[in-house]
């Protein structure tokens, strides 16, 4: 898999470099937006690593110019404003997620790689979280060697979980998605779901695990069941 | 700069009032004074001044005339008086009468009630003369007749029925006094009228300045309802609020650009220590690359803040506000071994605010409970129907702290951390401001600490039908 930094600071950009390596990814850098179009006009990237503060422009162009010939290949926009600046300029309008300065290179790896997926651009549909896998297509769910057997609603719900790894998923946005706008939900329907889906994942000895955050919603996230 | 006043003065100041409307009746009113008592005075003068001169006038015309009748005859001078003339005397009217007289005391002629007028009074010398003589005024001319000298005296009574001079006079200003008084009482009124506009103005134009402060540094003073004399301080002061506002934008765009241009270095390191062998040695350097960060972060909010504030606010429920802040910051305080969650009212909660600054404000204490408590603390998020915001953890709290005090304690406490969290209330305090709400601190050691945040509430507060 080989991404397209675009980054200007060199240090940076050769730490990071190395840094992907040992991840297995491999990138190209550059530091100016016109290198970055013709390198992407030649060469096939799994993702771009976009710096926004380059000095021939702002990064977000160069998005936009993906987006107008159609390329949804992923970009991460890395910037070294803060998040809560990041938030209200919208500054990822455009791209598939944005990391601050400084960030961890491991979850930039993680974020790399769900954009992927996102995007289809890893092979099959797989999602691989720890010892757990889940095909997006089928709705099998694997952990360690041994299928996990799910109810439809429970797919749903892993499904969900899963695509948003590592991030809360409100309690609003699961229960429209598994039980729609017309069908009335029990107010505790979603808790029992969560519960089970819980208690099959803790029986099946993965290496993720199910939190509520109460008021809030689900969360799923690295940790053996207890 | 009063430092050396004289006793007298500072006395005198005492009762001279501050208010210049108060100045101006003051002073008017003491001129209009003075002026009600010396015009009539002034006016009586003048008018006795000018009567007596016209008097004299009147006696001395007539003893003229009668001058020019006297003739110088054989047996000495012979008076043939003018039928006009001898009218005029015919009456004794106003005591007006006349002597011919000679050097002996001799009357050659005169008026019928001549003898009534004490003439004998009157100075026979070579000039002309007045004199007065009891109620009358008189003249004593003397007349060439031959070798003769003889005098004509002219009188007339002053207290006669025909001179109504000073009742006149008296009358007059009587009626006149009042009416100039009056007139001189709207000079007062008419000067506070104008003066309360200025002043009316100027206070609209003090309201408006106080209202300033440094979330709505864009606001300036109305110039075109003030008179001219007033203009150039409300000309002046916008400008200093120009002024201000642009330091005030340089400096936290400065802030924002050092906190900018440290973020690339600081994110090398935290790349390039992943390459440190000792796991200890690179969670320490970890650590401290995060906490690099967090200040970064921090600094940049309070420089964004500066910015944003001057949006308008919007109507938003506090619930929806408290679940996506949440949210976004679970998972980093699931991964320092935290536990949070939300306790919301069953219904929306519409405040009024800018959105962002509230979040901002409400993530600033989450992540303040996370980080400034050990691992397995519980943080709880209160969303109540008031608009209040409680953020509440079971961590250690801050050792020492009397209830009453704990606002400044805790300010204290922090400001003396060097690990940003300072800031972090700092930041939350100026948004607190800025919504015009409150912030209440609360810790007591061992029993942990709660913070509310108070926002001010949508005062038709309609129910929206999805929250």
């Amino acid at each position: 898999m080989r991404v397209l930094m675009v980054e200007d600071d060199l240090p940076l950009a050769q730490a990071l470099g190395e840094a992907l390596k040992r991840r297995g990814i491999l990138s190209d850098l550059t530091g100016r937006i016109d290198d970055a179009r013709q390198m992407i006009e030649t060469a096939h990237y799994a993702a771009i690593l976009l710096d926004l503060g380059l000095p021939d422009g702002d990064g977000l162009s160069l998005v936009r110019w993906l987006r107008g010939k159609n390329n949804p290949i992923p970009v991460i926009a890395v910037t070294a404003r803060s998040a809560q600046e990041a938030k209200i300029a919208g500054l990822n309008a455009g791209a598939d997620d944005y990391v601050v300065k400084p960030f961890d290179v491991d979850e930039l790896a993680a974020r790399l790689n769900a954009v992927m997926r996102r995007q289809g651009t890893l092979a099959g549909a797989e999602l691989r979280f720890g010892n757990l896998r889940f095909d997006t297509v089928s709705g099998d769910l694997v952990v360690g060697d041994a299928p996990v057997v799910l109810t439809a609603r429970e797919r749903q719900f892993a499904a969900l979980l899963l695509r948003r790894f590592g991030q809360v998923v409100s309690k609003q946005l699961a229960e429209d998605q598994l039980y729609g706008l017309s069908e009335p939900v029990g107010s505790n329907a979603l808790e029992v779901q969560a519960y089970r889906l819980r208690r099959k994942l803790e029986a099946a000895g993965a290496t993720v695990r199910i939190e509520t955050i109460r008021g809030v919603g689900y969360i799923l996230r690295e940790g053996a069941a207890a | 700069m009063a430092r050396a006043t004289p006793l007298g003065y500072t006395h005198f100041m005492k009762f001279w009032p501050r208010s210049l409307i108060a100045r101006i009746l003051l002073i008017e009113l003491g001129a209009i004074a003075v002026a009600a008592i010396a015009l009539p005075m002034l006016l009586t003068s003048f008018l006795r001044t000018e009567a007596s001169r016209y008097e004299q006038r009147t006696l001395e015309s007539q003893a003229q005339a009668i001058a020019g009748s006297i003739r110088a005859g054989s047996a000495g001078p012979i008076v043939r008086l003018d039928p006009g003339i001898a009218g005029i005397y015919a009456s004794p009217y106003d005591g007006r009468a006349f002597v011919v007289a000679d050097a002996a005391g001799r009357t050659l002629a005169g008026s019928p009630e001549a003898d009534l007028v004490p003439w004998r009074q009157a100075p026979r010398t070579t000039h002309r003369a007045s004199f007065r003589a009891g109620a009358f005024v008189g003249v004593s001319l003397p007349v060439r007749a031959g070798a003769h000298r003889v005098w004509v005296i002219v009188t007339q009574d002053r207290t006669g029925p025909g001179a109504i001079l000073d009742d006149v006079v008296r009358g007059f200003i009587r009626r006149y006094d009042p009416v100039l008084v009056s007139i001189l009482l709207l000079l007062p009124l008419i000067n506070s009228a104008l003066i309360a506009r200025l002043v009316f103005a100027v206070r609209a134009a003090s309201q408006q300045a106080a209202g300033i402060g440094s979330h709505n540094l864009d606001l300036r003073l109305e110039e075109a309802g003030l008179p001219l004399e007033v203009a150039p301080l409300a000309r002046a002061t916008n400008e200093l609020l120009v002024r201000l506002q642009t330091s005030f934008r340089n400096q936290a765009a400065f802030v924002a650009d050092v906190a900018h241009e440290l973020r690339t270095p600081l994110a090398v390191h935290r790349v390039e220590l992943e390459a440190v062998e000792d796991p200890v040695v690179r969670a320490r350097l970890r650590e401290s690359a995060d906490r690099l960060g967090h200040v970064i972060a921090q600094l940049q909010d309070l420089a964004t803040l500066e910015v944003i504030a001057e949006d308008r606010f919007e109507t938003f429920d506090a619930r929806l506000l408290a679940q996506e802040t949440i949210g976004l910051h679970a998972p980093q305080i699931l991964t320092a071994g935290d536990d949070i969650a939300l306790d919301a009212a069953p219904d929306p909660v519409l405040v009024r605010g800018n959105r962002v600054l509230a979040g901002l404000a409400l993530a600033n204490l989450i992540t303040n409970a996370s980080r400034h408590t050990p691992p397995g603390t519980a943080i709880e998020v209160l969303v109540a129907a008031d608009g209040v915001l409680l953020v509440r953890d079971n961590g250690p709290g801050i050792a020492g702290t009397d209830p009453q005090a704990a606002t400044q304690r805790y300010w204290r406490a922090d400001h003396q951390r060097a690990d940003g969290a300072g800031l972090g209330l700092a930041i939350v305090r100026r948004i607190m401001e800025v919504h015009q709400g409150r912030l209440t601190v609360q810790s007591r050691a061992g029993e942990g600490t709660c913070v509310s945040l108070r926002f001010p509430l949508v005062g038709d507060a309609a129910p929206t039908s999805r929250s």
